[in-house]
């Protein structure tokens, strides 16, 4: 509750700033901004078909096999990269941040059998980490609300996302009690797990936030829903263990999509006037 | 300059647009049945096509020589399971099509002779079919699309038996033998309640239906025989003793032969060799291509696939480094393709067929966590096929 307080506090700070800033406009139309963006991403998969290479039977302990995803705020990466516009009108632009992004989510599963002649009852719960490093490529239209130093705007476009690089590791502890503690928990090895996935990925981008513009620079903090219109997992690749993982850990991946919120803070300067 | 930046961005959206289209019709999978019963260790024996629908059904022994059967869908997800009753034990690791019904041959525990079993997938049942009162001890049954042929091997007999059955699956019309020499009884006791080493029993026919090959206990030795189609000896490939010989041959007609052979603990493949049924010889000394990485105390399954029209014969076994082996030969014998099935966990390969949309069926035995004796199931689709003999 705390936090929603200060978020708005700050929302209504920036719109009396908004409003009440110099009437002089920042001369934007027909120039190029060259410049860095950074920050951070969050994402969550959203599930559109559950595999499990265990399959329940009459004489399972489980009634699935389900895996547990983490929840957006547990799975943040960092981005990093450039960024070109170029401002049609003084309202209107487009732009492009081409970087680097990782994306990470996480999910669990867990296992039970009964072994009266080694032990008793059996128990193991497994926690997936894994990590995709992207190249994207964005391609926006942004709609600013004011020509003047502090401009609102909102913005929306597709992404080409290509993944170069990605892993997991799994963690391991014997207690069915939805929590791993990677401290004390057994790990794997980190293995890599690239081909699994749709190296090529299109995503649909829409944000919004505000700009502030000087006459040698200008800054920008957004933030942007990011949805890959392919899935993450190739199908034909999904149960390929290119990690050693499946058999080892029951591990298959679901099919799903990924939805990530970014908020990013870019460093921006006009390179000329006019061409 | 606008009209650039615009061409530029319409350029970048169309490529993105341009994603390829995979074929998704076919996709290959990996399974693994769960049971919490820790305890319960599965050993799958064979795999066929569902008569009703696009599934499989699955024979496996659990707890020894119990009888489970299994139906999965196309996908491998599990539909229903069955124990059989204890009357039923010792089923021999042939789900057999007889006339577009399922059957399995198992035995009595107390009169120790053969039943035969319709399975009904309707009422997930089976119904018992037959008694062959003659057949002790079945260890393989084969049907050559005229008549179902059964191995034995009673106790005591120091003989195996091979048994033609009428075409109503109710009498032995025939019967052949061969002459053990030796007490087996301990070896074929640990086999039947799958407690010690799995022998690799088979009768087979010639694809002329000519005459049949059968590998058993003969003569001092695990031998691999040949029969004429009255069941008559005609000639013999001799193991070494029990510790080697020919684990699994394929005939392929004109007297040729897909086989691999045990020396010592290595395996040895040829996919495609010149046996002579009249031949009384060593099996040891076929020509053969030796693979020191394959298990030779686990199973060698050799079948016939047609990929893109052409024929190849698939040889698949383990790894002393717990993967599947798969490599197909084409129609010449020479290898076109290699790859690894599974990695880290024990795996047994227990049977194998080729799905009538041209796809690779794998049932084996997983070793879950390590521990746990588990049945599983691994396709290999139609493209992973393709990718393999398609030359990059």
């Amino acid at each position: 509750m705390r936090k929603c307080w200060f978020v708005g506090v700050i929302m209504v700070l920036i719109s009396l700033q908004v409003n009440a800033q110099s009437r002089k406009h920042q001369y934007r139309k027909d120039r190029y901004f060259f410049g860095v963006t950074m920050g951070s991403g969050f994402t969550q998969p959203i599930v559109r078909e559950r595999f499990s290479l265990m399959e329940t039977t009459p004489q399972s302990a489980n009634e699935n096999f389900d895996k547990k995803y983490g929840n957006l705020f547990q799975h943040a990466g960092g981005i990093y990269g450039l960024h070109f516009s170029f401002a049609f009108t003084k309202l209107f632009s487009v732009l492009s941040q081409p970087c680097f992004q990782t994306q990470r989510y996480n999910y669990m599963n867990n296992y039970h059998w009964s072994d009266t002649i080694t032990g008793g009852e059996v128990y193991k719960e497994f926690l997936h980490r894994q990590k995709i490093s992207n190249i994207r490529i964005p391609i926006l239209a942004r709609m600013d609300f004011s020509a003047r130093r502090w401009s609102p705007f909102i913005q929306a476009g597709l992404s080409a996302d290509i993944a170069y690089f990605a892993s997991k590791q799994i963690y391991t502890d014997n207690q069915v009690d939805r929590s791993v503690d990677r401290k004390t928990a057994v790990s794997s090895n980190v293995a890599e797990m690239t081909e699994h996935l749709n190296r090529f990925n299109v995503y649909a981008v829409g944000g919004a936030g505000i700009s502030y513009y000087r006459e040698q620079f200008a800054l920008s903090l957004s933030g942007n829903f990011r949805y890959g219109l392919r899935t993450t997992i190739d199908p034909l690749e999904r149960y390929a263990d290119y990690t050693g993982m499946a058999a080892e850990y029951l591990d298959v991946q679901d099919k799903f999509n990924l939805l990530t919120m970014d908020i990013m803070l870019t460093l921006m300067v006009p390179i000329h006037k006019k061409w | 300059m606008k009209r650039s930046a615009l061409l530029c961005c319409f350029g970048l959206f169309f490529l993105m647009l341009s994603c390829e289209k995979k074929d998704t019709s076919s996709l290959p999978f990996v399974k693994i049945y769960d049971d919490q019963n820790g305890n319960r260790s599965f050993t799958p024996l064979s795999i066929i096509k569902s008569t009703q629908d696009q599934g499989y059904i699955v024979l496996s022994a659990f707890d020894g020589w119990k009888i489970q059967l299994m139906k999965i869908d196309k996908d491998g997800v599990f539909k229903w399971n069955l124990e059989l009753p204890d009357a039923y034990v010792n089923a021999v690791p042939s789900l057999l099509n007889i006339n577009e019904q399922l059957y399995v041959v198992c035995m009595d525990p107390i009169e120790l002779n053969t039943r035969i079993l319709r399975i009904d997938e309707t009422n997930h049942s089976v119904v018992q079919v037959s008694t062959l009162e003659e057949v002790s001890y079945p260890v393989h049954a084969n049907y050559n699309g005229n008549h179902l042929y059964l191995m034995s091997c009673p106790l005591s007999s120091q003989m195996m038996g091979i048994h033609e059955v009428s075409t109503a699956l109710d009498t032995v019309i025939r019967v052949g033998a061969l002459t053990i020499g030796m007490n087996v009884d301990e070896q074929v006791l640990k086999h039947v309640m799958h407690t010690g080493k799995q022998w690799p029993f088979f009768i087979k026919s010639t694809p002329e239906k000519d005459r049949f090959v059968v590998n058993g206990f003969y003569n001092y030795s695990f031998s691999t025989v040949f029969l004429d189609n009255n069941l008559q000896f005609t000639g013999v490939y001799n193991g070494a003793a029990l510790d080697g010989g020919i684990n699994q041959l394929e005939p392929l007609g004109s007297d040729e032969y897909g086989l691999s052979r045990i020396s010592g603990e290595y395996v040895f493949f040829n996919p495609k060799l010149s046996l002579d049924p009249t031949a009384v010889a060593m099996a040891t000394s076929l020509e053969a291509q030796g693979d020191s990485e394959l298990n030779h105390e686990t199973p060698v399954l050799i079948k016939e696939l047609t990929i893109k029209g052409l024929k190849y014969r698939a040889f698949l076994a383990s790894t002393r480094s717990n993967q599947l082996s798969l490599k197909l030969y084409d129609e010449t014998g020479k290898k076109v393709a290699g790859t690894y099935i599974s990695k880290n966990i024990p795996i047994k390969a227990c049977d194998l067929i080729q799905t009538p949309y041209g796809e690779l069926l794998i049932l084996t035995q997983v070793r879950v966590m390590g521990s746990y004796n588990r049945i599983g199931t691994i396709k290999l689709s139609k493209a992973n096929l393709e990718s393999l003999v398609t030359p990059e």
